[in-house]
């Protein structure tokens, strides 16, 4: 999934560097919110930190809750900005992955640890995934026309495509797995990344939220929410159920090697050299934020966002 | 209860599990996939105790149907090989509850547990533990699964799963 791997596989040099990042840090970040819940409707808790100080002697600060269509953020800093303010153009996305209007109804949860840093788990490429899912190649899977973009505060980023289909679907027995039984197909295809990691994605008719927990330097975990429509009749939620498991998770079809590739990553950054970027790279010194879909580009907001709140010095190039 | 059960319908009930874990140690899913009866709706269901428990349908793995059984076999040694690095399990279990729902078929509950070993480490660790669900129908061929469910204790599994458990 993420470009460090690809690139170091590729040997890829950069040029641009986020510079001066230590990839296995887990340091702590500070005025931006967490996403807790993710409706009213049952769905659990999932708390991304550890308790470490006593309510004896340490005032908790309080905490402040948003909305947004169902979805509950939460923040413990008085400098994060509103929450319209904090997602930026990343709204409009977010609201077509929970299917235009946030009304959900929980299915159920896959919950996994990856053995890597959460900075690894983030890293997502427009073209990672023909070069690494091979139930593309083998389902003559194609992706459909789209854009990728990046909210220039905080570095969240959005992926929009149409939505294609796969002609190789003779290779199973039961292909409703990768059948999209949705109304419009422009609207098949959303992923949303928000800094610092939290994971939004509607393909075919699987809705998924995906909440990040950074348990230690090594050890990321994910906990995966899936949802269907209040409005879909029987057949449709017995269809997102059945797509839901096996096709997103951290063994479906499509995303297994995410899982296993997460590990990799994690492992080939601790060896000598620098994690580099360069497609849709236009600049030594200068951001761009006019991404080709495919780009790996769109990470490098979300980078010079970390690099700048932790204080890192931008290396000379 | 098991206790009702003649000692030759429990020797094919055990053997049948012993087939169904050595299949997968073995990483034979061949093998595995013979475990199960051939009609349309046999089932393999992966899923955990607190998606039971809430009521939610999710499974990590929902092969609901033969289809999806074949499909599970042609996900694992055609589409994802050679993707990701593997890990060598070894499956225990222990028959806690068997009862007979007719002539031939019969509702088995058994503890499991499964030790992984990842290649790259060597370093055995508990992958889960949790409970089958089984119902069995003793045919000619011998003793199959008409449907599995893998039910885990485990809320947060420590890494990812390739293979069935």
């Amino acid at each position: 999934m993420s470009s460090s791997t690809l690139a170091r596989i590729a040997g890829i040099k950069s040029k641009l560097k986020p510079a001066a990042i230590n990839l296995n840090s887990n340091a702590p970040i500070t005025g931006g919110y967490s996403i807790l819940r993710a409706n009213s409707l049952g769905v659990r808790i999932s708390a991304n930190s550890r308790p470490v100080l006593s309510a004896r002697t340490i005032r908790s600060p309080s905490r402040e809750r948003r909305f947004f269509h169902g979805l509950i953020f939460v923040t413990l800093s008085p400098d994060t900005p509103p929450l319209d303010e904090f997602l930026g153009e990343i709204k409009s996305t977010l609201l077509e992955v929970m299917a235009g209007d946030g009304r959900l109804k929980l299915i159920g949860y896959q919950r996994v640890k990856y053995k890597t840093n959460w900075k690894a788990y983030c890293d997502n490429d427009g073209y990672h995934a023909p070069l690494l899912h091979r139930a593309f190649q083998l389902l003559n899977w194609q992706g459909g026309k789209g854009r990728q973009y990046a909210t220039e505060e905080r570095g969240h980023m959005g992926f929009e495509s149409e939505l294609t289909v796969a002609s190789g679907g003779d290779m199973l027995r039961d292909p409703s797995i990768i059948e999209f039984k949705g109304v419009d197909p422009s609207k098949g295809s959303r992923v949303i990344e928000l800094f610092p990691f939290f994971i939004a994605t509607k393909h075919l008719d699987s809705i998924n939220l995906r909440f990040a927990i950074a348990r230690s330097v090594d050890e990321t975990e994910v906990h995966y929410a899936y949802f269907h429509h209040l409005d879909d009749d029987a057949e449709m939620i017995r269809h997102r159920i059945r797509q839901a498991s096996n096709l997103l998770g951290p063994s479906g079809l499509v995303s297994m090697e995410d899982a296993s590739i997460f590990h990799r990553i994690h492992v080939g950054n601790q060896t000598p050299g620098n994690v580099t970027f360069q497609k849709g790279v236009t600049s030594r010194d200068k951001l761009s934020f006019d991404f080709k879909q495919n780009d790996e580009t769109g990470n490098l907001p979300r980078w010079e966002y970390y690099r700048r709140i932790m204080g890192f010095a931008r290396e000379v190039v | 209860m098991s206790a009702l059960l003649s000692g030759e319908i429990v020797g094919q009930i055990e053997a049948l599990q012993n087939r169904y874990i050595d299949a997968l140690d073995s990483k034979d899913m061949s093998a595995w996939l013979a475990t199960f009866d051939e009609r349309d709706d046999a089932s393999y269901i992966l899923t955990s105790f607190d998606n039971e428990q809430q009521h939610h349908p999710l499974g990590l793995m929902l092969d609901d149907c033969r289809a999806r059984l074949i499909d599970r076999v042609t996900y694992i040694t055609k589409i994802w090989a050679g993707t990701f690095q593997d890990y060598r399990s070894r499956h225990f279990t222990q028959r806690v509850a068997s009862v007979r729902v007719d002539e031939n078929v019969f509702d088995v509950r058994s503890n499991f547990s499964v030790c992984y070993t990842p290649v790259d480490t060597g370093e055995s660790k508990l992958l889960t533990c949790g409970v089958y669900l089984d119902r069995i129908a003793l045919t000619n061929l011998g003793a199959r699964f008409v449907a599995k469910k893998a039910v885990i204790d485990t809320s947060v599994l420590p890494q990812y799963v390739v293979y069935p458990l």
